[in-house]
């Protein structure tokens, strides 16, 4: 995963802010895509309201429970949703950047750990994140959607509080749903 | 209330894949490295956060995870979890499949997951009149034709209702049922017919219409039709009630089927027969009505031209207003195994699944709207035991906050 910020083709309407992770590094994201994190957003229109100087670039905006490698990904996958103030396709267009949407989605899955999604949905969670955060919940559901229950103990690092007699009655009641599970 | 009878067998599972059908993330990124996240995140995800994550999950995996430790078992029961869960996703339903034999177990398979569970619906018979909607299924027995239950059977929740009114012996019976997502209120219609005695050709047609909020019968009404009778198929979709009528005459064959669209709201109380009459689309050896996210669709046998009775192909039609939009034909290589007569295959469908069964098969095929794709389910571990064995069933959709 890339740390370093990406250089965006100059665009006469794009202004760029700086966020600044937890581990110091500065990202240079479009206006548009950083005003997908609502918490940013907020943060962003109340500087401007306390009349802070030149938009956007002179600003950092702090973002302390995020690390750079969690927010290079939320800000790529920010980037490939359909921007709110990007002209309207056609219909054809619409179909092939849903399609590249797909599989860039498959591919980015592909290549995440899984215990890193749970940084994802942290993240997502802090910065008000609403599409990132809802991928990747899904995402983390059919993960587990199969797994064991002792997978998604140890995956979550969940202690089990139950009696042994209390699981056995329950497992027992809803049989049909513990069988057939992958193996961890 | 009848709730307590064990519903759950040892399960049969099936892990086999068919068809390299890839959940890519969780088969090709698992190896073994979710040691490395054995941190306390438990802490980490705040209880409404999680919360979301579970609502994504199908039905199997949420009993699960009511297991996994007291503080998810208390998230998953939650009014406030069942209620979210209600709005995030519609599942994808189930199938039951009666098998007409004694000894053996019945099977619910799910899609979703694609696995045969093995599961008891005690109380239904085979040749019960069944309906479903949004979780719940009602039912009414095929002997007095006035026993009716509602239950929700993945929380084994039953009730008896009272009696519907009207004649207890009537020749046909159709039962539909609707549920009110948001507010949990049911409506439960049956269409009898009963052949006027002495008379071939006249039938006394009956609506009665129960109200779960009300818990009382309507009749609003009751007309003799002539030439044409109900029959068993019957949905309701997005307030109107939908019923097949069959010819008692002998016309021409694509008039052997008609359509009748009753505005259960409107209880207009005569003419039903010429207000509300819908052509069907072709000459149809046998049809199934369902509802499909508010749409009613049709499942019907195609009958040859100059034998009506014999089935030459399955099509799937949409109604539209009171035009029939055919939405697919059922692939000759699937039609091959459905045999050749009349009344051959059980189907029903919600969301945005058909299941289409044949009566002398096991073999369940499903049909996606949404994609236009046919595909086999995952085989039933049922077998055929003997040459007339037969096998029925049909879907709903499985819920967990609903009760009747």
């Amino acid at each position: 995963m890339s740390n370093t910020s990406e250089n965006p083709k100059p665009s006469s309407s794009s202004a760029k802010m700086t966020l600044k992770t937890s581990d110091n590094e500065l990202f240079e994201v479009e206006e548009a895509v950083a005003m997908k994190f609502c918490t940013v957003k907020q943060y962003f229109e109340d500087e401007k309201d306390s009349d802070v100087a030149a938009r956007g670039s002179t600003t950092v905006i702090p973002l302390p429970n995020v690390h750079s490698a969690v927010l290079a990904t939320l800000i790529s996958y920010g980037k490939k949703l359909p921007q709110s103030n990007a002209v309207a396709d056609n219909h054809e267009e619409e179909e092939t950047k849903k399609k590249e949407r797909k599989k860039y989605e498959q591919g980015l899955l592909k290549n995440l750990m899984p215990g890193e999604l749970l940084d994802l949905i942290s993240a997502a969670n802090y910065l008000d994140f609403k599409e990132g955060l809802e991928f990747f919940n899904q995402a983390l559901a059919d993960h587990i959607q199969n797994k064991s229950v002792e997978y998604v103990r140890k995956f979550f690092g969940i202690k089990n509080d139950y009696e042994p007699h209390e699981e056995e009655k329950y497992r027992e009641e809803y049989a049909w749903a513990f069988e057939g599970v992958d193996e961890d | 209330m009848d709730g307590e009878s064990s519903w759950i067998n040892h399960c049969l599972d099936e892990t086999v894949r068919e068809f390299g059908e890839f959940d890519s993330f969780s088969e090709l990124n698992d190896e073994g490295n979710t040691e490395a996240t054995a941190v306390s995140v438990d802490l980490i995800l705040p209880d409404d956060l999680l919360e979301r994550i579970l609502a994504y999950l199908p039905i199997a995996s949420i009993f699960r995870a009511g297991s996994v430790c007291k503080r998810w078992h208390e998230i998953v029961s939650s009014n406030r979890f069942l209620w979210n869960f209600s709005h995030v996703l519609t599942q994808k339903p189930w199938y039951f499949m009666f098998t007409s034999c004694d000894e053996s177990t019945s099977y619910a398979y799910d899609p979703t997951l694609r696995k045969w569970y093995g599961f008891e619906l005690p109380n239904i018979k085979p040749d019960c009149f069944i309906a479903s909607s949004c979780g719940l299924v009602g039912f009414m027995d095929n002997d007095s034709r006035s026993e009716l239950y509602v239950c929700n059977p993945i929380t084994k929740c039953f009730k008896k209702l009272v009696e519907p009114p009207g004649l207890k012996f009537s020749d046909y019976s159709a039962l539909a049922i609707s549920v009110d997502r948001i507010s949990h209120v049911y409506t439960i219609t049956v269409v009898k017919s009963k052949q006027v005695p002495g008379n071939f050709f006249q039938w006394d047609i009956a609506i009665h219409i129960y109200d779960s909020e009300t818990r009382m019968w309507t009749t609003p009404l009751t007309e003799v039709f002539g030439g044409w009778r109900g029959g068993d198929e019957s949905v309701i979709c997005d307030g109107v009630l939908y019923f097949l009528i069959y010819s008692t005459g002998n016309g021409a064959p694509e008039n052997r089927h008609g359509l009748i669209a009753y505005n259960l709201s409107s209880r207009f109380s005569h003419s039903l027969l010429n207000r509300s009459f819908i052509p069907v689309p072709c000459p149809l050896t046998c049809g199934r009505l369902m509802n499909l996210k508010g749409k009613l669709v049709m499942v019907g046998g195609i009958g040859k031209q100059d034998r009506a009775d014999i089935i030459k192909g399955i099509g799937i039609w949409l109604l539209n207003g009171r035009e029939w939009q055919e939405i697919a034909r059922m692939p000759h290589k699937y039609f091959q195994g459905f045999g050749e007569f009349d009344d051959v295959f059980a189907s029903s469908g919600t969301d945005d699944l058909i299941y289409i069964q044949s009566y002398g098969a096991p073999a369940l095929l499903v049909f996606d709207m949404n994609q236009k794709q046919w595909r086999w389910s995952l085989k039933c571990p049922v077998t055929k035991r003997f040459p007339l064995q037969l096998f029925s069933g049909f879907c709903f959709e499985p819920r967990l906050e609903i009760a009747p």
